[in-house]
């Protein structure tokens, strides 16, 4: 039985033995294996890393947030699907049996649902917030469909159709680690987002929760080897030790990650040019299109992206001439439809209306995340009835 | 438990770079045969597919084409070209596809943009600006990727999600007298006939035929603790049950969705639709996730069921929940 075309990605920093239970676990359902580890993994769980029977071993740069790595780490994929595993995660059966079919379809990306264990392996809790909790993990390996971030909590931006399944893909976050340690987590993501603290009590604490928080047990092939794989810390789950030497690890840099990181906070140098390409006149209210060109110098690249984590939106206003210091009427923005690479100049449309009759200027700025403008343009426009 | 035993992967073969897809009518077929040259010409096209009119002789076209090209005759019955389109497309063995109407010629910026073009990871389709006029249609895309979709209705365009670029002054129209292509012998270019309702059956639906108006939807309830006034989502599976495609939303054709809507309460608020997250085959599900937001505290009614366009709902089905004030 040929796998398919997948590569099992398990990005971890610690509990070698979980991460290597699960290798061992994915490895006979897909075509290769990918290991990504923090280098800040204690030295006895890389030891014991290194004799998993992952493909390959990568350490990568610790960084905050971890999510500044991932668009380098995606790009070592060019081909076939990518299954991305955390290092606390553990896909079920009917997930990895699922795998020959699912990727036959005409999507680019699967959603599974994301199952919290608790209060042991056998059960998953339900309701609000861990249940529905389905999120992109199956993902075509291709730089074109799919955008990281690099911002805390942003996931990835996927273009094109998604299939939602029903094969879960359990979380063991809540079993493996402690309540002190749970804690400080919540206390670490509420210090970056007050606005998220009852949310991350209730979905990382679920002791704390009154009611009890009710919980539906999971499928029973799961759950029983979920049971022993906790009960003996992988020792007993038929873990055959590694065949060859050692795992040689490769590394990331930082500056390889930060590379393609969108959230750089070196933002690229943009020039843009604005013109209106349909001749005639442009009647009030009416929509029409306007090409505007981005030169792209410096050495970083102006990247498209997918609201709202866009790194570069082009955002265009009307400002009346000669109505004094009137705060220009904001249009619609668009986050920038393609890529521009360093010395590039390539051209865009957008789809602008025109105000009510008159004098106008129409202003387009590019800017970034923050609202930062990195390069701006005007055109001078009359408006008639 | 029993487990598969991996074997490793053979490297696959890399699918070519690009077809190119010629509509011959519309125009004289000497400048599609003429489009055809340049294309190959250009090193970025593996095979061009010439689509001529149900009336046109494919043999006579044949002589003009160069190699790699095949000629598609088109059967009698299609109201347009456009129509053959999303067929034409699902023809496409290579990574790109690009896309010419009939009485289009490729310029030479278009040309020597076109071998890097499609060499690059970071695209999934390119618009290109057709000289003397105002548009800029999407006429390649990738064709690897589930990233374009084909209305097939008379005079449109494909449509395509993800990075693009525009490339300036990419398609020419027909401007005096064309160089003749070179000769070549007959026979040397296939002619596939494809049969109409093949064609006929890439079209995008745009009304769902009572027959294929069957399907399931399906609540799960262990998702859902309901709070009046407050969102909620909860995952609905939903099942093809009929024997036609059904597009995802956003996508050509008649917009399949999970349609809910509250009884049991004195003020319920109007249905809402939630569109497929992905096209379904006959006999495929997806889990669709929707938000509802209960109206009131107390015993409710939750409504689902599946409507295709204006018609009247399928598939109903109701679930009785206890929301929380």
């Amino acid at each position: 039985v040929s796998p398919p075309p997948v590569t099992a990605l398990i990005r971890a920093h610690r509990d070698g033995w979980l991460v290597n239970a699960t290798l061992e676990h994915v490895a006979p359902y897909v075509s290769r294996t990918l290991l990504a580890i923090d280098e800040r993994t204690p030295p006895q769980d890389i030891a014991l890393m290194r004799r998993s029977c992952a493909d390959e071993l990568l350490i990568l740069p610790h960084v905050t947030p971890v999510e500044r790595v991932s668009a380098r780490l995606m790009s070592r994929f060019a081909d076939g699907w990518v299954l991305n595993i955390a290092g606390d995660e553990w896909p079920g059966y009917a997930l990895l049996e699922s795998l020959p079919t699912v990727t036959t379809l005409p999507v680019t990306h699967v959603d599974v649902p994301v199952t919290w264990l608790w209060p042991d392996a056998r059960h998953a809790l339900v309701g609000w917030p861990w249940m529905p909790d389905q999120q992109s993990r199956l993902i075509r390996a291709d730089a074109s469909i799919r955008r990281s971030a690099g911002v805390l909590h942003s996931g990835r931006q996927i273009v094109g159709d998604g299939r939602l399944v029903d094969t879960p893909h359990h979380h063991l976050d809540l079993l493996v680690s402690t309540t002190e340690a749970r804690r400080a987590k919540v206390a670490r993501y509420t210090a970056q987002d007050e606005r998220l603290r009852a949310f991350n009590e209730r979905q990382y604490l679920p002791e704390d929760a009154t009611p009890v928080a009710p919980v539906v047990p999971i499928d029973p092939r799961d759950a029983d080897a979920l049971a022993t794989l906790l009960e003996t810390r992988g020792t007993g789950t038929g873990r055959r030790s590694r065949p060859r030497r050692p795992l040689r690890p490769s590394r990331m840099t930082l500056d390889e990650a930060d590379a393609l990181w969108l959230a750089h906070p070196d933002p690229p140098e943009i020039a843009l040019d604005v013109a209106v390409p349909d001749a005639g006149d442009w009647p009030a209210d009416s929509a029409r299109r306007v090409r505007v060109t981005v030169t792209c110098s410096g050495s970083r690249e102006a990247s498209w992206g997918i609201a709202p984590f866009a790194p570069v939106t082009l955002a265009p206003a009307w400002a009346q001439r000669g109505a004094g210091d009137v705060q220009p009427r904001a249009l619609p923005s668009t986050p920038l439809p393609g890529p521009v690479l360093p010395g590039e100049t390539a051209p865009f449309d957008i789809l602008v209306t025109a105000p009510g009759p008159g004098s106008w200027t129409l202003e387009v700025r590019a800017v970034d995340r923050h609202g930062t403008a990195l390069g701006a343009a005007a055109l001078n426009v009359d408006v008639d009835r | 438990m029993e487990r598969p035993v991996r074997r490793r992967r053979r490297a696959r073969a890399q699918p070519p770079l690009a077809w190119a897809i010629v509509h011959a009518a519309g125009a004289p077929e000497i400048v599609a045969a003429h489009a055809a040259h340049l294309l190959r010409a250009s090193g970025a096209i593996a095979r061009v597919l010439v689509a001529t009119a149900p009336d046109a002789d494919p043999a006579s076209l044949a002589t003009l084409l160069p190699a790699g090209a095949e000629v598609v005759a088109l059967p009698g019955g299609l109201d347009r070209p456009e129509q053959a389109d999303a067929w034409l497309a699902a023809q496409v063995t290579a990574r790109w596809a690009i896309l010419l109407r009939g009485g289009e010629i490729p310029s030479e910026v278009l040309l020597r943009a076109l071998p890097a073009l499609f060499t690059r990871n970071d695209l999934t389709h390119l618009r290109l600006d057709r000289v003397g006029t105002d548009v800029s249609p999407v006429r390649a895309w990738r064709a690897d990727l589930p990233i374009a979709g084909f209305p097939c209705t008379p005079w449109s365009e494909p449509v395509a999600v993800g990075p693009v670029r525009v490339v300036e002054a990419a398609l020419l129209p027909v401007d005096g007298d064309l160089p003749a292509p070179p000769a070549r012998a007959a026979g040397a270019v296939t002619v596939r006939r494809p049969a109409l309702h093949a064609v006929l059956a890439e079209v995008p639906l745009t009304d769902l035929p009572e027959p294929d108006r069957r399907g399931s939807v399906d609540l799960r309830l262990t998702d859902c603790h309901f709070v009046a006034g407050e969102p909620c989502r909860v995952r609905v599976l939903v099942r093809n049950g009929g024997g036609a495609r059904w597009p995802g939303g956003g996508w050509p054709g008649v917009a399949i969705a999970v349609r809910h809507r509250w009884s049991g309460a004195a003020a319920a608020p109007p249905p809402a639709r939630t569109p497929l997250p992905c096209a379904l085959r006959p006999g495929e599900e997806t889990l669709v996730l929707l938000d509802a937001v209960p109206p009131a505290a107390g015993m409710l009614r939750l409504e689902l069921a599946l409507v295709a366009g204006d018609s009247a709902p399928f598939a109903a089905v109701a679930h009785d929940v206890e929301v929380a004030p």
